[in-house]
């Protein structure tokens, strides 16, 4: 009995010890640390890092069926003639009649926002590059401003007075005021001046922004800002020199018309041909952004296989010039033979069709939003205005734009094709935002040149009686609006 | 973080040091024994037999008559005799649980019949409660028990869907049929929105175990904790009510070998009403000719198809589809070591084409007495499982093949001629709904599980009262999952072929440390602590990999290389700790007046930096008011208790590193249109330092009755449960790159009453059990963030119907928003109908303001998705050697939103037979708009509705073999019984089932494709030996 109470007494000690050291084992930290995910505060300062953040910055812009990649964009320029959609989800944007829950609206804003957010947070955090040349980090700052210029472009030329962030604002936006038009394109034209000082004149990868990117996109933005709302016309003189640098000037040679023009809309063709300036290029490859434009833009019948959330309009269509530049640019007949007419449905666009491969409703298709024949065009107008009449080069600029458009040379005149010279000034405009119309149809141009130039109610009015003066502005989307801050544009 | 080695290495040498001298200790008990029972053995033996009683005088089966000191023994049969040979001058030790042991010498007799005495105290129930035991006269709580004989009567091998219509205040809902579902368990309510529902299942006090995995035969008994005196104990994993299982361990000292098996045949409940291939095609030319298309088939076509039939494909992907489990129980042991070994296996197949499922399951419990003092316990669970799914609520190529059934045209055949399955498109049927047959056989998905629980335990009283005990657990779950697409389904090519295999490992690790005192003093003042230390550790990584472009199908997942593009990989790893100290206190005085006191902090990784520790306490009181005199007299009254309690527990619903800031990976863009760059950017969800739980408080009020001996008894709760704090996602202005924040705001109500009745009203040869479960509970959004009366949930899970679900204040959780369907336009309403740009035959929507458009402001609430309540009606009958046991359970007063209906019935691609029923100018007097109706298919009250049901959930038969016949075969007892189940279900509901929905909770209610229920019938057969 004696060893056993002794025996007990041992068990209870080492059960004592079991427990103390048990309840020890597992050193339980209650902090987290997590071992999959990267912190913000412990980025931003390799080379490789900053690149990575690039890809970031612009990835809003065309990824997960929200941005360029789908047809949000483009259905807040239906407003104009050449794009159009009966869909539940787009025909308010259509009719002029879009309120401030319009999905496209919301999901856009998002995005434009989320560029801008991340390519502020490049540009605020370039201080602590470490180890990155001179050169390299100029890059990534130009093409970091480019990226949050064309953001902003975009936001105030559709919503007029937004908030202007940057990264040592964008933590309070609830008391960041909207600027106005003027604030924002003075940043626009600033993060352009200085992306175009630091940006190559090449680089290896087409879709990354150039100095003849940023060049023609400011040339845009002096065009734009000579126009409604700022209307501050000494900026033609501006718009024309600048495009001018790409055509005679500095970049002259760079970038050329494409003598075919449906080789433009080739998705073989999306890198290598001469006219694209800045585009987004879509890919299937795994983890990449797909372009979905070519899905959506195509008819969902007749053997097209397309989803048919938007096309063009037959009156559009009618008025269309013909030539190997139509052709080009609609689809009016459709994989089994049938006319659009005898469809029943409207001409839809061509310009989209091309995917390349394609995996699903996923392709490699692409989205040009800055390419030589606006260059060109932006030069005729901006020229014609800052010179009271049409120059030489004015007309040569427009001319060469015709002539491709009827299959021929550009840079042979042709009588038959040449606007003449001795147009007055305002016969000379009127044809150049014409040919704009033609030429840069679907390309989230014309919507834009009706607003800068006024003419939003003159276009609408007999389709869509309700149209005024208001809506050359979008609604900015409603859960947004903070009062006194960011404030809802008038008549929505 | 990593569990300190050398400190394992320390803690495993004590314990071996220890094993060491207890096993000494054992030894020299034994030897002794041994001796003894030597010299004993020069005595004759003798043949004795005899029969055990009750105290009614009825023979008591399973008795242990063993002799004293050895461990020769035996049990009694069913009639409770026995017969065994013993040494003559033996003393028998006769025992049986709930009765008083007896020790008996023979004495040179040969017969010897035994009565037992009741043992008043172990009659008193003990029921398991958090972190020990207690009887059940001294519970205060609101605690279910549920005895392992009602859950093993069913023909189930999974415990989650046994406890339906069992228990007040717990709603099993079979929302997906599937072989391997996760169907859904809910105790009290819905209460969170986003942190998840689910109770905290406990298994012989192992945390967060998966109900659907245990085997019901391997249950001893279940406890539903559902107030908060019962979970607070539980802290922050507390606030979903808990559910405590305990499995079976070995009794007895005779090895008891029991074997169940079953299979069972089941088939698709109820298909949908459709259109033959011949009305079909008339009814898609009228459809086309209305719209001014050109028709569709021709007359020599349809009248083909009249002839010759088209394709069901209903009938085409669902089958009769067998299931049969075996499971075997071997348990026993002498007087240090018992054990119970379980083990099983399942085979299922899915009444769809195409799925299957099979699990082993192992399940050793072992325990051993070191010493008098010191008990040693080790529970085991392994278990290996295969599922082959198919892919539910999905669409397109890979898309469910119960949403293309009913959508895909009979007019196609399964195959063309050339073999390959026929394709969507050619003017007919929807473009994006794949081949049902081809969707439901060709994608190849191997799910491979495999589990491990090892968990030891050590217990020791140090004094007679003072118990320490110190458990570990390990849980290991591994998940291989395969999956290979080849080309079939689209009739395509190479670059169609993709697979990928993704491997996950969940590891947990618990520590327990228990120390319970409980002691009597003055024979009136019972008194019992418990407290507890705790550590839980979970690491979680998993990783996935994929391709594309096969050059061949050979291979299927098994070698990714064979793909021509690679997918990019990913992985992850997430842990999560937690670090609880807890306390309890039940004081009892004189039996009659009970406290129970608790507390619970716990410190969770997944807190936010600036909360990282959360106290929960409970206070519950009880009054047993028989014990009080002036009962005592009472005939009718043999047990009445009063209980009330209040407390607050925790739902620590936020995932690891939700607090934080974060950067996204996988951003990635192309800046070639061929390649991709690595991104990574700002996360569009803002970080939140003070992110904490959801804290539920609940009140409840109880009454336990008990009349006429207890054959009538009644156990009602009315509770009231507010959880505020509740995790919210609130939106922030986009310009500032962040979209949305995760925040603690809002609170949702739940009241309700449950009341559970049972009773024996017939006794003697012909018996009837009966049981009542009756379960009410209301719920309502009391406030949601700041300023905000209602959230737009989203997506219901079709398009056209993204802004149907809605959480508002005022309102009970499961809302939906839409119009208000009023029929269809009547021509003589045609005015009217132009004011609203539609035309006669058009879908009418009730103009709520009446402005003369129907827009957001006619948007009404039209669909409650959560029950008003919910009902079981148990019922066992036996004479003689026959028994009968109908379970009938029933949920009323929610709706159900089907929006699959909205699809058959569709007016452009529809095959719904009510489609016959179209409107026409001849046809006026329908619901069912014309085919060239304008407007239709909006998000509306058309496609609700009433989810109501009542079920003969369960009705099963059975037969004893008689012990004569059974003796000779060497078994002790044998049952057979047929079971029908769901044979026989009362509802309007036009979907496959009422419990079917694509998802739970705030988002449940809304059916689009989920796997349709099954009426089974099954043949059991249990035996013993």
């Amino acid at each position: 009995m004696l060893s056993d109470t002794i025996k007990i007494k041992k068990t209870v000690v080492s059960l004592v010890v079991i427990i103390v050291c048990a309840t020890g084992c597992a050193d339980i930290e209650l902090d987290e640390n997590p071992p999959s995910l990267l912190s913000p505060g412990s980025f931003f300062t390799t080379e490789s890092e900053f690149q990575a953040a690039l890809a970031g910055a612009f990835k809003p812009l065309y990824s997960d069926w929200e941005s360029f990649d789908y047809g949000y964009p483009l259905i807040m320029t239906s407003g104009a003639e050449d794009v159009r959609s009966d869909a539940g989800i787009f025909r308010d944007l259509n009719r002029l009649s879009a309120n401030g829950n319009d999905q496209s609206i919301n999901a856009v804003w998002k995005n434009l926002y989320r560029s801008i957010s991340n390519a502020n947070t490049i540009i605020g955090n370039l201080e602590n590059a470490e180890g990155i040349p001179e050169q390299t980090l100029g890059e990534l700052e130009g093409q970091a401003k480019f990226i949050r210029a064309f953001s902003f472009f975009f936001l105030t030329r559709w919503f007029g007075e937004v908030q202007l962030t940057t990264f040592e604002n964008q933590t309070n936006v609830e008391e960041l005021r909207q600027s106005s038009v003027a604030e924002i394109y003075d940043a626009i034209v600033l993060d352009l001046e200085d992306a175009e000082e630091k940006l190559p004149v090449e680089f290896a990868e087409k879709g990354r922004p150039t100095k003849g990117a940023a060049k023609a996109l400011l040339a845009k933005v002096y065009l734009t800002m000579a126009g409604w709302p700022l209307e501050k016309t000494e900026n033609y003189t501006l718009a024309k020199d600048k495009a001018a640098e790409l055509i005679s000037g500095e970049l002259a040679g760079t970038y050329g018309l494409e003598s075919d023009f449906s080789d433009l809309w080739k998705e073989e063709n999306k890198t290598t041909n001469s006219e694209f300036i800045f585009t987004f290029l879509g890919t299937i490859a795994s983890g990449g952004t797909p372009s979905h434009m070519h899905t959506a833009s195509r008819h969902w019948g007749n053997g097209e296989g397309g989803w048919g959330d938007f096309y063009s309009e037959d009156h559009f269509f009618n008025a269309f010039p013909e030539g190997v530049r139509k052709d080009a640019t609609f689809t009016s007949i459709f994989a089994d033979g049938t006319s659009w007419e005898d469809a029943g449905v409207q001409p839809h666009m061509a310009k989209y069709r091309d995917a390349g491969d394609t995996n699903g409703n996923n392709g490699e298709g692409f989205s040009v939003l800055l390419r030589y024949a606006d260059v060109l065009l932006i030069y005729a107008e901006a020229a014609n205005m800052a010179e009271n009449g049409p120059s030489g080069a004015a007309l040569e600029a427009v001319n060469q734009v015709r002539r491709r458009a009827m299959g021929m040379d550009p840079n042979i005149p042709d009588a038959g094709v040449d606007l003449p010279s001795g147009m007055s000034q305002l016969d000379f405009d009127a044809a150049v935002l014409e040919e704009r119309n033609w030429e840069l149809a679907f390309e989230y141009n014309r919507w834009f040149d009706l607003v800068r130039r006024k003419m939003v109610v003159q276009v609408n009015k007999d389709v869509h009686p309700g149209v005024t003066e208001n809506n050359r502005l979008l609604p900015k989307p409603s859960a947004q609006l903070i009062s006194e801050i960011l404030m809802q544009n008038t008549g929505y | 973080m990593e569990i300190n080695k050398q400190k394992l290495m320390l803690m495993l040498a004590l314990v071996v040091t220890f094993f060491q001298f207890d096993l000494a200790f054992a030894k020299a008990e034994k030897t002794q024994k041994k001796e003894r029972h030597t010299i004993k053995a020069v005595l004759e033996d003798v043949k004795i037999s005899g029969k055990v009683t009750d105290e009614k005088g009825e023979g008591l089966p399973g008795a242990s008559i063993v002799v004293k000191g050895t461990t020769t023994g035996t049990t009694t049969d069913l009639e409770g005799k026995y017969s065994f040979i013993v040494p003559e001058e033996a003393i028998l030790n006769i025992s049986f649980v709930g009765y008083l042991k007896q020790e008996i010498p023979v004495n040179n007799r040969n017969v010897i019949d035994i009565k037992m005495v009741p043992d008043a105290e172990q009659l008193n129930e003990v029921v398991v409660v958090g972190y020990g035991t207690q009887k059940k006269s001294d519970i205060t709580g609101s605690v279910s028990s549920v005895k392992a004989e009602t859950l093993q009567n069913l023909p189930l091998a999974r415990t989650d869907e046994t406890l339906q219509g069992q228990v007040a205040g717990v709603r099993i809902q079979n929302n997906d049929a599937s072989p391997n579902a996760a169907i859904t368990i809910r105790i009290r309510g819905v209460s969170s929105i986003n942190g998840g529902n689910n109770p905290l299942i406990v298994i012989d006090g192992i945390q967060g175990v998966n109900l659907k995995d245990i085997h019901p035969n391997d249950i001893e008994s279940i406890e539903v904790l559902k107030d908060a005196s019962a979970t607070a104990i539980y802290g922050s994993r507390g606030a979903g009510g808990v559910v405590l299982v305990t499995t079976k361990k070995g009794k007895s000292r005779k090895p008891s070998i029991t074997y169940n098996t079953y299979g069972s045949l089941t088939t698709v409940r109820n298909k949908l009403e459709l259109l033959d291939v011949g009305q079909y095609a008339e009814v898609t030319n009228a459809n086309r000719i209305s719209r001014n298309l050109p028709a569709v088939y021709t007359d020599e076509q349809i009248a083909e198809f009249k002839q010759n039939g088209g394709t069901d494909w209903q009938d085409e992907i669902f089958r009769p589809a067998y299931t049969h489990n075996h499971h075997l129980t071997i348990s026993g042991g002498n007087d240090e070591i018992l054990y119970s070994i379980a083990g099983d296996y399942l085979e299922t197949e899915g009444v769809v084409i195409g799925s299957s499922y099979k699990k082993y399951a192992f399940r050793p419990n072992f325990s051993a007495d070191l010493s008098r003092k010191l008990k040693f316990t080790l529970n085991t669970f392994a278990s290996w499982s295969t599922d082959h799914p198919i892919e539910l609520n999905n669409r397109d190529r890979e898309g469910s093949p119960i949403y293309a059934a009913p959508l895909f045209p009979p007019t196609k055949p399964v195959y063309k001629d050339d073999g390959a399955y026929s394709q969507p498109g050619g003017g007919v049927g929807s473009n994006t709904e794949y081949n049902p047959v081809a969707l439901a056989l060709e994608p190849v998905r191997d799910n491979l599980q495999n589990q491990l629980i090892v968990s030891p335990t050590l217990q020791y009283e140090i004094v007679e009262g003072l118990t320490v005990s110190t458990m570990i657990s390990h849980q290991l779950v591994t998940n291989n999952n395969g999956r290979y697409i080849n080309e079939k389904i689209v009739n395509g090519g190479e670059s169609d072929r993709q697979a990928s295999v993704s491997n996950s490992r969940w590891n947990s690790f618990q520590n327990s440390n228990i120390v319970s005192y409980e002691k009597e003093f003055n024979d009136k003042h019972n008194l019992k602590l418990t407290s507890v230390f705790e550590q839980q550790r979970q690491v979680s990584t998993s990783n996935w990999s994929g391709a594309r472009d096969f050059l061949t199908n050979a291979v299927l997942y098994n070698d990714l290389s064979l793909g021509a593009q690679s997918e990019i990989p990913s992985s992850n790893r997430t842990e999560q700790s937690l670090e609880s100290y807890m306390g309890r206190i039940n004081y009892s005085y004189a039996g009659k007046y009970l406290l129970t006191l608790t507390g619970r902090s716990d410190g969770s990784s997944v807190f936010a930096a600036n909360n990282k520790r959360a106290f929960f306490p409970s206070l519950a009181l009880g009054w047993n008011v028989t014990n009080e005199s002036f009962m005592e007299n009472s005939q009718l009254v043999s047990n009445l208790k009063v209980r009330a309690s209040y407390g607050e527990v925790g739902n620590a619903a936020i995932s690891p590193y939700q607090s934080l800031a974060q950067l996204v990976t996988g951003s990635n863009f192309s800046f070639t249109g061929s390649d991709v760059t690595t991104g990574i950017n700002l996360s569009t969800q803002a970080p939140n330092p003070d992110l904490k739980w959801e804290t539920t408080r609940q009140a409840n009020l109880g009454v336990d009755l008990e009349l006429f001996d207890g054959r009538l008894s009644l156990v009602a709760d009315y509770y009231e449960k507010n959880t505020k704090d509740l995790l919210l996602s609130r939106a922030l202005y986009q310009a500032s790159g962040f979209q949305t924040q995760l925040i603690n705001a809002g609170e949702v109500e739940n009241k309700g009453v449950e009341v559970q009745l049972s009773g024996n009203p017939i006794v003697g040869d012909f018996k009837w059990n009966t049981g009542i479960t009756f379960s009410r509970n209301v719920n309502k959004v009391i406030s949601l963030n700041d300023g905000e009366t209602s959230i737009q949930l989203g997506d219901a899970g079709l398009p056209g119907f993204s802004d149907a679900l809605w959480i508002e204040v005022g309102q009970p959780l499961g809302l939906v928003k839409g119009y208000e369907y009023a029929g269809v336009w009547k021509s003589t309403e045609a005015v009217l109908a132009a004011g609203y740009g539609v035309t006669p035959g058009s879908p009418k929507y009730v103009d709520q303001n009446n402005d003369g458009i129907i827009n957001n402001d006619d948007v009404v609430n039209i669909a409650n998705t959560l029950p008003e309540f919910t009902f079981g009606w148990n019922n066992f009958f036996s004479y003689k050697s026959f028994d009968l046991s109908v379970l009938v359970q029933g949920v009323q007063g929610n709706d159900i939103y089907n929006i699959g209906r909205s699809r058959i019935d569709s007016n452009d691609e529809g095959t719904s037979i009510r489609l016959l029923n179209a409107w026409t100018e001849d046809n006026e007097n329908t619901n069912i708009p014309a085919h060239n109706g304008l407007g239709g298919f909006r998000n509306d009250s058309r496609w609700v509705e009433s989810g109501a049901y009542i079920r003969v959930k369960n009705i099963s038969v059975g037969y004893r073999f008689p012990s004569s016949v059974l003796e000779s075969l060497g078994v002790s007892s044998a049952r057979i019984y047929a079971t029908g189940t769901n044979l026989f279900t009362f509802t309007d509901y036009t979907g496959y089932d009422p419990e079917g929905s694509t998802n739970v909770d705030s988002r449940g209610g809304i059916d689009y494709a989920t796997f349709p229920s099954q009426k089974k019938y099954t043949i059991s057969l249990d035996i013993k030996f």
